[in-house]
């Protein structure tokens, strides 16, 4: 299998066809519709309930360090083309065990919109509705690689039942990074439940003391590791 | 006028506090604001002040709308807001240089007029100052988000929430605030929260943003400082940990002279905000 650190340096969307995946491809179907809740279109935590999936996720991280989070999805069949585009701040893998999806990407200047909240503000809803969209047909044993905070959305292509996977890898953010700056080297504690905490800047300047460059250096790679694996616990996505 | 003992109760509130009237303090400042004079003001003074702008909306929706079309407002459609008032009102300046001799604190005003019932003021968000609103004419409905942690404030992931919160998947409820001619509004950072008019006859509020420094601020600051690239609301974007090693290690660790410009930063921006209004969209 081509690694998927290989993906994510590309940093684009990616077909992925002629793979094999082994483990995936051993999964049946009739072990993922067991999975469904009575009503419930999505199941998450798959890595924990379908052993095939938990291989697959061990190898990669085994081979690539990279933590997957798997959700299992089932499409009504020919499900109503809802526009409402979604971003996920995740890397994302998705393998398509049967029947047929649609994803579809909406493009500004014909290159897909990947969104950041800053960017969310400036182009409005409206605009990526209205604009051009591209679209991936994903059939049955093929997979896509959506970079991060690429927005799309998924609707059902055939009559058969639509069930696929879908692998995350949580990133470090810009979030992280500023509660990492805020605790570890400057000493702020509870940063973010304080964010909006107005302040004295004279008293401020009194109290806090100059930063450790040395120790906080020191501290990020185990900030990187914390970060990544609570991320993994408590994904984003669910 | 002494308003000792007012704005520290602002500041450490962490729920929205209605009032059937101004306090006491500032009363009679707030009380001789009226949306004609407002109208006819902006009218003499637009083309003098870049941020003092003119925004049409229907149903939260940005729509093109006509200077001339506010000064009949009996036959508009359309919600609209006058951003910046403080600039060109007397009524409101005084009240806000008022704040500022007392408090030192530097306020920015947005008028709101929305016509009728349909035509919701705004929808859904929340912003980055204190604010207080005065209802001017009409009604108004103000909603707020209450779950078990009491009113849902949120600066990183304000989408996600809400979209939780339309899809039945977020444990909260809508508490209403109802404000009639007269009423007063307080309400801190960043809680979610919508407006909407209630009646069939217009809706004219007035909301002062208060922009004082926060820690988030400092953070902000402190960010681009260290890691030499803008943070402008974009907390999600994915960033590398060899750039935060890589930063690190270019820092000189002064503390002293970072917070120093820190300080200044804030003045500078608070300078901008009194002499030329809060450009749109833009935090401290």
């Amino acid at each position: 299998m081509k690694d998927l650190r290989d993906f994510k340096k590309q940093d684009i969307l990616i077909e992925i066809e002629a793979l094999h995946f082994p483990e995936i491809e051993a999964i049946l179907f009739d072990d993922c519709l067991k999975l469904f809740p009575q009503g419930e279109l999505k199941v998450t935590g798959v890595q924990n309930q379908l052993p095939e999936v938990k291989q697959f996720c061990r190898r990669v991280y085994a081979e690539t360090g990279i933590l997957l989070n798997c959700t299992l999805h089932l499409l009504p069949p020919l499900d109503s083309n809802d526009l409402n585009y979604r971003t996920h701040f995740q890397h994302r893998f998705v393998y398509q065990i049967s029947g047929s999806s649609k994803w579809h990407f909406p493009l500004i200047d014909g290159i897909p919109y990947r969104e950041s909240s800053n960017r969310a503000k400036l182009v409005s809803k409206l605009k990526l509705n209205d604009g051009q969209v591209l679209e991936k047909v994903l059939d049955s044993a093929n997979a896509l690689f959506i970079p991060y905070a690429l927005s799309c959305t998924v609707s059902a292509e055939t009559n058969t039942p639509c069930l696929f996977l879908t692998f995350a890898e949580e990133e470090i953010n810009v979030r992280d990074i500023l509660n990492f700056l805020m605790e570890d080297f400057f000493g702020i504690k509870d940063f973010e439940a304080r964010f909006f905490e107005a302040f004295d800047q004279s008293e401020f300047l009194q109290q806090t003391q100059s930063p450790n460059v040395e120790a906080s250096t020191i501290k990020v790679d185990d900030f990187y590791t914390k970060t990544k694996m609570a991320k993994f616990k408590h994904p984003q996505g669910k | 006028m002494r308003m000792e003992g007012y704005l520290p109760m602002l500041k450490n509130s962490q729920s929205p506090i209605l009032s059937s009237s101004p306090p006491y303090e500032i009363r009679p400042l707030i009380e001789a604001i009226r949306f004609e004079s407002i109208i006819e003001d902006w009218f003499a003074h637009k083309s003098s002040f870049i941020n003092a702008t003119l925004e049409g909306y229907i149903n939260g929706n940005r729509v093109n709308i006509l200077p001339e079309e506010i000064l009949h407002t009996e036959k508009l459609n359309k919600s609209f807001r006058l951003t910046n008032v403080q600039l060109y009102s007397p009524q409101v300046k005084k009240y806000c240089d008022t704040i500022l001799a007392q408090e030192g604190l530097v306020l920015t005003a947005n008028m709101y007029f929305t016509p009728h019932q349909d035509a919701q003021c705004f929808t859904w968000h929340s912003d980055s100052q204190f604010s207080q609103t005065y209802q001017i004419e009409g009604e108004k409905k103000w909603s707020f988000l209450n779950d078990k942690e009491g009113f849902v404030r949120e600066k990183f992931e304000q989408e996600k929430i809400l979209r939780k919160f339309k899809e039945h998947k977020l444990e909260a409820t809508e508490i209403e605030f109802t404000l009639s001619k007269g009423s007063w509004l307080e309400f801190p950072y960043c809680l979610l929260h919508k407006a909407q008019n209630l009646g069939k006859t217009p809706s004219i509020h007035i909301t002062f943003a208060y922009n004082m420094a926060t820690l988030g601020d400092f953070g902000k600051f402190a960010f681009e400082k260290i890691m030499g690239k803008p943070l402008r609301d974009n907390y999600m974007d994915k960033i590398s940990i060899e750039e935060l090693k890589s930063a690190l290690k270019n820092f000189n660790g002064d503390s002293t002279e970072f917070l120093k410009e820190f300080k200044e930063h804030v003045e500078i921006i608070e300078n901008i905000k009194r002499t030329q209004g809060r450009p749109y969209g833009y935090e401290l």
